[in-house]
């Protein structure tokens, strides 16, 4: 039976306007094509932009609310675990720490107590710490022992080995003033609030921007871990 | 991997020649004061007046370096052991985070095993530790030997510039500064003053405060050099001639550092 039906062609998106190439195997080569009226076909290309906005704004609605309700589930989308990059629990409370800070003439140290919120991860709580020392003291007499700028990007640790990794950002050795008594001090703060908040750490790694670095000033290498319970 | 030159644990302390370690130099500047004064310039002025100084007084001199290039560190040592140096004297400046801090002070190496090599140790318990590895903690062994002396020494430097100078005097501290590693002979850094306080900037700048300090650190040598001598002396006729023959010992002995 004849099929008088005209064929459907399919157009690829943006090729134009333009009759139906006949192909080799066509069996109606020489047929005609019927054409729409010019009023129908305008309106189909109306639709189809319609149709493609519509599928576009649906998605993006979807990935919106996608987006909020698990965020709205969370309260927080930062609250990972640095270490296991898990998501974190909730606030155990307070927990107190010590930070070791230079005195401003430099002929000594001081600490100050603080209180952190904590869940009780030793990685969070460690880049906390880390944290609180790239801020500097609030207390008087004191100054901070990494130089201006200087953020804790990471830090890590190993339950296992008792070893601690601590990534700092460049300004750690690019703004550091030099001079034997500041690179000390600032291996001394932060190895020393190492030992006294987790008491029986055997290593820590100083890294700067994820790489190791030879010397914070030219003085102390810092190619191998140090032994934080050392500093005290 | 790193050659620390000869080593003989035996040899008693008879101060003949003298390394001067002018610090930094080269691309490593060393730290900058307010008004742009390099600390590698005054390490380097001062080792030079130093090293004539010295020279004058008898005593064989080498310099780690004598113009304006980087030396690594573990070279500078290297460069100590292979001259026969019977004791090292490194020269810096100092910087702070403000400008309050002043003064002068002396370091030598802490008496306990470094960071480093324990953590080489804990290396080697792993997985085998490197041969140079196990090398420098057999050099940090014996440089231990030396720190009763080398205390001396800083003690003596020290109390000779702060009080030449009229600075303040922040004493004596120990450190684990990797140049003081691997020296096999009494060794000291000396921090002549601070770059980041002005006055003591202005003071480093001058050609005649470098003589100044050059003079109290050459005047310390030779009070070193004559203090072991007498000591060295009476243990001879004691017959008891130690590695670390020295006067009196005020800091405890760390055998090897363990």
């Amino acid at each position: 039976m004849r099929d008088d039906r005209p064929s459907r062609t399919v157009r690829p998106l943006g090729s134009g306007g333009g009759g139906r190439k006949p192909r080799p195997d066509d069996p109606r080569p020489d047929r005609p094509r019927p054409r729409r009226p010019r009023s129908a076909r305008r309106g189909s290309k109306t639709a189809s932009a319609l149709f493609w906005i519509g599928a576009a704004a649906i998605i993006a609605a979807g990935v919106w609310l996608l987006f909020f309700y698990r965020a709205g589930e969370r309260n927080d989308l930062t609250d990972l675990d640095p270490v296991t990059g898990e998501e974190a629990g909730p606030i155990a409370g307070d927990r107190a720490i010590v930070l070791i800070f230079p005195e401003w003439d430099a002929m000594g140290y001081i600490f100050e107590e603080r209180q952190i919120p904590s869940r009780n991860r030793a990685g969070e709580d460690l880049l906390a710490i880390m944290t609180a020392l790239c801020d500097g003291p609030t207390i008087s007499g004191a100054v901070s022992a990494l130089p201006r700028g200087t953020r804790a990007l990471a830090a890590f640790y190993n339950s296992e080995d008792r070893s601690v990794v601590l990534d700092f950002s460049v300004e750690l050795v690019t703004r550091h003033p030099g001079g034997s008594v500041a690179e000390v001090a600032t291996l001394t703060s932060i190895l020393r609030t190492v030992a006294l908040n987790f008491p029986g750490t055997e290593g820590c790694t100083i890294l700067v921007d994820g790489a190791q670095v030879e010397t914070l000033a030219g003085h102390v290498m810092l190619d191998r871990p140090f032994d934080p319970r050392r500093w005290l | 991997m790193v050659d620390l030159g000869p080593m003989d644990v035996t040899r008693s302390i008879d101060v003949r020649t003298v390394v001067v370690d002018p610090g930094h130099g080269g691309s490593d500047v060393g730290t900058v004061g307010h008004n742009r004064t390099y600390e590698k310039n005054v390490n380097l002025e001062v080792a030079k007046r130093l090293k004539r100084l010295l020279e004058r007084q008898g005593f064989g001199v080498v310099m780690t370096r004598d113009d304006d290039r980087h030396v690594a560190l573990a070279e500078r040592a290297e460069i100590a052991n292979n001259a026969g140096g019977d004791c090292f004297i490194s020269l810096h400046c100092n910087a702070w985070y403000n400008e309050g801090a002043k003064g002068v002070e002396t370091y030598f190496l802490s008496p306990a095993k470094s960071d480093w090599s324990q953590s080489v140790e804990a290396t080697e318990n792993q997985a085998g530790a490197q041969t140079d590895d196990v090398d420098f903690i057999v050099w940090e062994l014996v440089q231990n030997r030396f720190i009763s002396s080398s205390s001396d020494l800083a003690e003596v430097v020290q109390r000779s510039v702060s009080e030449r100078l009229d600075v303040t005097d922040r004493g004596v501290r120990q450190a684990g500064f990797r140049v003081l590693v691997g020296a096999f002979m009494p060794a000291v850094l000396v921090e002549m003053g601070f770059l980041s306080n002005p006055g003591e900037e202005r003071r480093l700048g001058r050609s005649s405060y470098q003589q100044d300090i050059a003079e109290a650190i050459a005047e310390a040598v030779v009070e070193f050099r004559d203090r072991y001598n007498r000591a060295v002396a009476a243990d001879d006729a004691d017959g008891a001639r130690t590695p670390d023959s020295r006067p009196d010992n005020d800091y405890e002995y760390d055998e090897g550092g363990r």
